[in-house]
């Protein structure tokens, strides 16, 4: 037999990315680079209402006095800020939002209809509402009455600042303060649209609400900005997706995610991130700078999972607060990297209340010449008195040109707490291989059942339609990386 | 000591301070004339300001208290103190060599500084150079007083040689030890590091390096109960195919102490093996740090690497922090690491109190048992009594009192 | 069915079989006895097409075709089986999955439509209720946690899914009680029938007592020294390897 890197995990890992295509839709964009005209602009155009102007500009001033930060375990050509557009949204859009989904431009149904996302409601899957953001802009949300019927209010951010200015008022900012890091702020201050999602008390959203995103104008940063609140005794599911045309210059995604778990609350939020990782010479891509965070009131929970297939360099550490005695924070995660792709990521659990539970399961995944990290906090605080944690971050090689990095940083100031971290490296042994071999499984389909198996723990915690997307992915990112 | 209670700098003007102090203190260093020139310039890029802004000190440094630096530090005396209890080694002793004239292993395999510390050190004038040709020991005791007291050490063993190190460094003011060993192929080396609660309530930073060549081996104990403030870097880099180092560490982390521990296992080539296993056990007030990271490069295949922290916070505003680290560039290799922060369980207290055992009592012996399984790894049993001697006295005051 | 013909296999140049002749024919049992390191696995290993295996004179034939070029898929969509004597663990990887992709497999390499999951859970339950398993044992991960004598079983109900037309058993008897042996020989001799064969390796006469076989070989130095009936097997047992290998 061949080495395993040389032959079929060399297949397995060739595939070419299958959302790149670029559509051809008019697009209407702000002036090029950032200052405080560009950020009055986006204000203007967004028919805002006037505290957005205030939240941006400290936003704006803030950015600008912050020095874009390097510590991520990856390296990047410095961006030109002043060269990227801020605001790009589909001319038919953002000059005349769509009531209805009749009227959204065919051009961008198409769009979405290639990426197998339909926005017509009785072509989705059942169960699955659908905001679909398009560059900046939501272009379309289904099941919005269904969902209003009981409360649940599901709607791009842009609306919800029009409909529910108190609302938004109220939370936005408060997990992710507009100075929070140099991207936080960046997003604070140019972000154009995202999700927004509020579900009242007692109320368990009965099917999964999803976003799409799509980045498709050129040289534009893509920042959205996803807000989610359940207030007391609520559930909610809570997907995205994301894709981008594939394009040799980098494409910048620095995105805030806020969660507001109140008590005895539980938000899932599940993420297939699915950008365009760059080219097999590392050309291109997206940068995927995230800030995703929330913040867990007493018996709340909240439950990150994530599959990383796509990027060409990932950077995020979707995190938990937990501030409510009992409540609970879990991370799981998958994060593939080949060709030249780079992911450093992982999660922070911060225990404040009283017996607070964190759990992390992190699987990583390297091939070709790429190098994946995981970093993640665990910090105790003096007041979480019986605090828990657990972790098990395990790393899988295939081949010796790529790394696998582990940098868990665990902070204990309470005596009656318990953290526990594990981590492992392993690879897809000759002996396993063989054994499927033997009961006559092909070496690709037997790598893909192994990898599957090895993120097992983390696919479990997705919604089944999402589960078998996931799989998919796992299967065509590391496509010709092992034999 | 008057000067440890009056801080009067700031950390930036201390370490601009310390900076300069160290290197007025390099023009004497025992070091072959090539080396010299090469140190001469790195001692003088040196700047310990650096570990303020630059990202990858700031990292190192991260947990750790500086405060040190903010005294205004003169040059100290070095004075040889007998060692606190007769060493149980039946090694005869180390040869101490002119490291000018003889070409010494270990002065060729001297690591490039990684840090402005390293730089200092690594010229300073107080550098003893020994070497062991077929089997011998090197006991290091001494005192540093009266202001920063800086060290070199170095020890080369030759091919399939065995040796013993003792070091009983001690500062009630700010001692830098720097120690590199090279332990040649096949050669066995043991290095112990007791640090028994004394009066002496300095500043202790030892850096200690090592190279391995094929099949060496290398085993540290560090036992502590020290009330310094003690940091200790360590630096393995397994040179060649089946050398192997086995770490441990276990302290008792009094109040107002800090143990800090920064290790850092390179492996460089196939079939080496590391195992590192440190246990801390905190008392309120106490920080215990340990920051270890095991690095197989691309070749190192068929490389073994364990990494465990477990530590103990016996009360209330006890702190530990733990980074154990993985870097792997290798795909056949098999590591793991793992920390654990907890405290005593009550099953287990409850179980020996249900035979009688009052509950404080209880609770030391469970104490000595999470460290016994360190302490009992250590080849000479006075270590042992030493440490549990120790222990025992120091967990029967309150916290607050025992020092 | 399996013919061996003076077979010499090296591992890392090391000479293992030295000139192994074997003949086995459809509907026989055959026992392959002889003490460690006389190269009892290594034949295993090189039958079931594991690499590092170099076969440096004499041929292998399945049902008359050479094997020796095939990968070790091939060989099992041909119908040879292996109970491994240390099956590995597939972490999240459940009994279902694996075998769903082993039997798909095998119905693809015979243009066969793949099972849909109602048929694929019966062939399942109906086949671990042969060997005794609790069928929640269908949903754990593949020898993940098993016992020693778990793992020997599930080894024997893969064997009983996939139908193989030689089996070949290593060491399956090692580690077994009593029960469990019993369990395991009940399986193994429900699945005898004129058109399957059985390789055996076993150290000891124990398995012989529960699966009779019709030929006994002992391999001593990677070749046969002596073959004859069951008897041959009761004789080892009383005797031992050197005294009978002397009086040979």
């Amino acid at each position: 037999m061949q080495p395993i890197e040389e032959d079929v995990l060399a297949r397995h890992f060739s595939r070419e990315y299958e959302w790149g295509f670029e559509s051809d839709i008019e697009q209407e964009y702000a002036p090029k680079g950032l200052n405080e005209d560009v950020i009055e602009f986006i204000w203007t155009k967004k028919k805002e209402p006037p505290f957005m102007l205030d939240f941006r500009m400290r936003a704006y001033r803030a950015w600008r006095d912050m020095r874009e930060p390097h510590w991520l375990n990856a390296y990047y050509d410095p961006i030109d800020y002043q060269e990227a557009y801020y605001y790009a949204a589909p001319k038919s859009i953002s000059q005349n939002r769509p009531r209805s989904l009749e009227e959204v431009d065919p051009e961008i149904r198409r769009i979405f209809d290639r990426l197998g996302i339909p926005l017509h409601e009785q072509e989705i899957l059942a169960g699955i509402a659908v905001d679909a953001v398009l560059d900046s802009v939501s272009v379309a949300t289904t099941y919005k009455e269904k969902l209003a019927k009981m409360g649940i209010i599901f709607c791009p951010i842009s609306e919800a600042l029009e409909n529910y200015p108190d609302l938004v008022k109220r939370y936005l900012g408060s997990v992710v303060p507009y100075n929070d890091n140099f991207f936080a702020a960046l997003n604070s201050a140019v972000f154009s649209d995202g999700s927004f999602v509020y579900v009242p008390k007692g109320v368990k959203c009965p099917i999964e609400l999803s976003t799409y995103f799509r980045i498709n104008a050129r040289n534009t940063g893509q920042f959205e900005r996803t807000l989610i609140i359940a207030e007391e005794g609520s559930y909610v599911s809570y997907l995205e997706g994301c894709t981008a045309p594939r394009r040799s210059e980098h494409q910048l995604h620095a995105a805030v995610v806020e969660l507001i778990a109140l008590p005895n609350s539980y938000i899932k939020y599940s993420t297939v991130q699915n950008w365009y990782p760059g080219d097999k010479e590392g050309r291109g891509g997206v940068f995927n700078f995230v800030t995703k965070r929330g913040i867990a009131h007493e018996n709340a929970k909240i439950s990150w999972t994530q599959v990383e297939t796509g990027s060409a360099i990932t950077w995020k550490y979707p995190s938990v607060i937990l501030k409510g005695d009992n409540s609970i924070g879990e991370f799981y995660s998958v994060a593939v990297t080949n060709n030249y792709q780079q992911a450093d990521t992982g999660t922070k659990m911060i225990h404040i209340g009283r017996n607070t539970r964190s759990r992390i399961v992190s699987k990583g995944i390297s091939a070709g010449k790429s190098n994946n990290t995981y970093r993640g906090l665990v910090q105790v605080l003096p007041s979480a008195e019986n605090a828990r944690n657990f972790s098990q971050c395990d790393s899988l090689l295939i081949g010796n040109t790529c790394g696998a990095h582990t940098f868990p940083y665990v902070e204990v100031k309470n005596p009656s707490a318990i953290v526990e971290h594990e981590a492992t490296t392993s690879k897809i042994g000759e002996d396993i291989l063989f054994y499927c071999n033997q009961r006559g499984i092909p070496t690709q389909e037997a790598v893909e059942l192994i990898i599957n198996g090895y993120c097992q723990e983390v696919l479990a915690n997705l919604p089944l339609e999402f589960a078998v997307e996931a799989k998919k992915l796992l299967a065509i990112s590391l496509e010709g990386s092992v034999g | 000591m008057e000067m440890l209670k009056s801080p009067a700098l700031t950390l930036e003007e201390g370490a601009a301070h310390l900076t300069r102090l160290l290197q007025e203190q390099v023009a004497l260093a025992n070091l072959p004339p090539n080396l010299r020139v090469q140190w001469d310039k790195w001692v003088q890029e040196a700047n310990l300001q650096t570990l303020f802004w630059e990202q990858r000190h700031k990292e190192d440094w991260k947990y750790t208290p500086m405060d040190f630096l903010r005294f205004p530090w003169d040059v100290g005396l070095a004075r040889r103190v007998s060692p606190p209890f007769s060493i149980p080694s039946v090694l005869p002793y180390a040869e101490e060599v002119d490291g000018v004239e003889k070409d010494l292993p270990a002065l060729r395999s001297l690591p490039v500084p990684s840090s402005p510390w390293e730089a200092l050190l690594g010229g300073t004038s107080s550098a003893h150079h020994y070497y062991i040709r077929k089997e011998g020991s090197l006991i290091f005791s001494v005192r540093g007083e009266g202001g920063v007291v800086p060290y070199l050490l170095t020890l080369s063993l030759a091919p399939h040689s065995v040796g013993e190190v003792w070091l009983f460094p001690s500062t009630e003011a700010l001692m830098l030890l720097r120690f590199h060993l090279h332990v040649g192929q096949g050669a066995c080396l043991k290095l112990f590091f007791p640090s028994y609660a004394n009066e002496a309530q300095g500043y202790l930073y030892t850096i200690l390096s090592a190279h391995l060549e094929r099949e060496a081996s290398l085993e540290t104990y560090d036992l502590s109960t020290s009330r310094e403030w003690r940091r200790t870097e360590v630096k393995v880099y397994l040179k060649e195919a089946g050398a192997k180092v086995y770490l441990h560490g276990a302290a008792y982390v009094d109040s107002k102490t800090t143990w800090d521990q920064a290790i850092r296992v390179e492996h460089g080539a196939p079939h080496t093996e590391s195992n590192q296993l440190f246990k801390s056990l905190v008392r309120a007030g106490g920080r215990s740090i340990f920051q270890g990271r095991i690095y197989v490069h691309r070749d190192a295949q068929k490389t073994n690497a364990y990494q465990s922290h477990k530590a103990l916070l016996w009360e209330k505003n006890a702190t530990a922090y733990s980074r154990p680290q993985l870097e792997i560039f290798a795909d056949d290799v098999r590591c793991t690491h793992g920390v654990t922060t907890g405290f005593l369980q009550g099953e287990m207290l409850t179980y020996l109190r249900t035979r009688g055992i009052p509950l404080e009592d209880a609770r030391k012996i469970l104490a000595s048992a999470f460290l016994a399984e360190v302490i009992e790894k250590v080849p000479y049993e006075i270590l042992h009594t030493e440490m549990y001697k120790v222990i025992s006295s120091c967990l029967s005051s309150p916290a607050e009192l025992s020092r | 069915m399996l013919t061996i013909q003076n077979l010499h296999v090296s591992v890392e140049g090391c000479p293992i079989l030295q000139g192994l002749n074997l003949e086995v024919k459809a509907g026989e049992v055959h026992a392959l006895m002889g003490p460690n390191g006389a190269g009892k696995s290594t034949l295993a290993a090189v039958l079931a097409g594991k690499e590092g295996y170099e076969i440096t004179e004499g041929e292998v034939l399945f049902e008359g075709r050479d094997i020796s070029e095939l990968s070790p898929e091939e060989r099992s969509h041909a119908g040879i089986f292996l109970a491994f004597q240390y099956p590995v663990e597939i972490p999240g990887v459940s009994m279902i999955q694996f075998l769903r992709a082993a039997l798909n497999a095998h119905r693809a390499a015979k243009q066969q439509e793949p099972l849909d999951t109602a048929e694929l859970m019966a062939l399942l339950r109906e086949k671990a209720a042969l060997l005794k398993l609790d069928p929640a044992f269908l949903s754990r991960s593949v020898n993940e946690g098993f016992s020693g004598g778990e793992r020997k079983r599930a080894e024997i109900f893969q064997m009983a899914v996939l139908e193989p037309k030689l089996c070949i058993l290593d060491e399956t008897d090692s580690g077994l009680d009593i029960d469990a042996l019993k369990i395991v020989s009940d399986a193994v001799n429900a699945l005898r029938s004129p058109t399957r064969a059985f390789l055996l390796i076993t150290h000891y006469y124990r398995l012989l007592q529960y699966i009779r076989p019709d030929v006994v070989h002992i391999l001593v130095e990677g070749r046969i020294m002596r073959s004859g009936g069951p008897e041959l097997a009761v004789e080892l047992e009383e005797k031992g390897y050197e005294a009978l290998l002397s009086t040979a």
